[in-house]
């Protein structure tokens, strides 16, 4: 048998060796536990949205209505 | 991954990225034992492996909206895996290289034809267990990677993070020290059968 038969023959066998698997129990809470992380991340990623969403026009309407202020002052005082 | 085809995975590695909880759960139905084993016998613990397969899929969680496109998910998941298996070990100052009783570990085997071979092929494996328990942690994880798990050697390089050439040579070197470690244990269990019929 060369190294490279042997070689092979030990990957072989790993190969076989049984699955080991998790109590079902256990399968169930960890599917459980992701679950609820990715709610939790759906959520978060939501209040980001809605809060993007409400901040988005009354920083943008706030910065208008500085800047045409600013204009009307302007011309105010050039007369 | 058993029975999934590149495109398959691509378009699951799309609905993981729109984290669609769906595709988790087919991702988890996938992998979920892979993992636990790979875990199980890396770490020498059912315990320790079960809170360790957790974290990782909360991890997945986590990156799985950041995945490229063109991810291939095996070796992504091994490798979230391996790396927390070594941050558990870091934060608790473990040594890495085991050596445990197995015999917790040691569940059924599939189907085989005979007790007889059943019984020969259990003596076998547990002695692979527990010589690959034996083995420093780089040893054993490029085992499990390649042998076990089946990941190609440029996918399991990928895992561990290291060059195909490194772990051409790493996995040559684990090959070999498992051998021994198997010659030996043959060894003394030929000499304990031996002393028991004298």
């Amino acid at each position: 048998m060369t190294d490279h038969n042997f070689d092979d023959g030990i990957l072989r066998r790993l190969s076989e060796l049984p699955r080991i698997t998790q109590r079902p129990g256990r399968t169930e809470v960890v599917r459980a536990r992701y679950h609820a992380a990715l709610e939790r991340r759906h959520r978060a990623i939501e209040r980001r949205e809605s809060a993007r969403r409400v901040l988005e026009p009354v920083l943008f309407g706030g910065f208008s209505l500085i800047y045409i202020l600013a204009v009307v002052y302007d011309v105010l005082q050039w007369r | 991954m058993t029975a999934m085809d590149r495109e398959s995975e691509l378009a699951l590695v799309g609905r993981l990225r729109a984290e669609d909880r769906e595709a988790f759960d087919q991702l988890y139905r996938a992998f979920n034992d892979r993992l636990f084993g790979f875990l199980v016998r890396l770490s020498g613990n059912r315990e320790t492996a079960e809170d360790l397969v957790e974290e990782t899929w909360l991890r997945v969680v986590i990156h799985a909206s950041r995945l490229r496109p063109d991810t291939m998910l095996a070796p992504w998941l091994f490798r979230i895996a391996r790396n927390i298996y070594y941050s558990y070990c870091r934060s608790r100052r473990l040594e890495t290289g085991l050596a445990i009783d197995l015999v917790g570990l040691w569940l059924l085997a599939p189907q085989l034809p005979s007790p007889l071979e059943s019984a020969s092929a259990s003596e076998m494996q547990q002695r692979i267990e527990s010589a690959l328990a034996s083995l420093p942690a780089a040893s054993r994880e490029v085992l499990l990677l390649v042998g076990v798990e089946g990941l190609e050697p440029a996918e399991a390089a990928a895992v561990c993070g290291i060059t195909a050439e490194a772990f051409r040579q790493r996995l040559h070197r684990a090959r070999l020290l498992l051998a021994s470690r198997l010659e030996r244990s043959q060894s003394a269990a030929v000499s304990r059968m031996s002393e028991a019929t004298t």
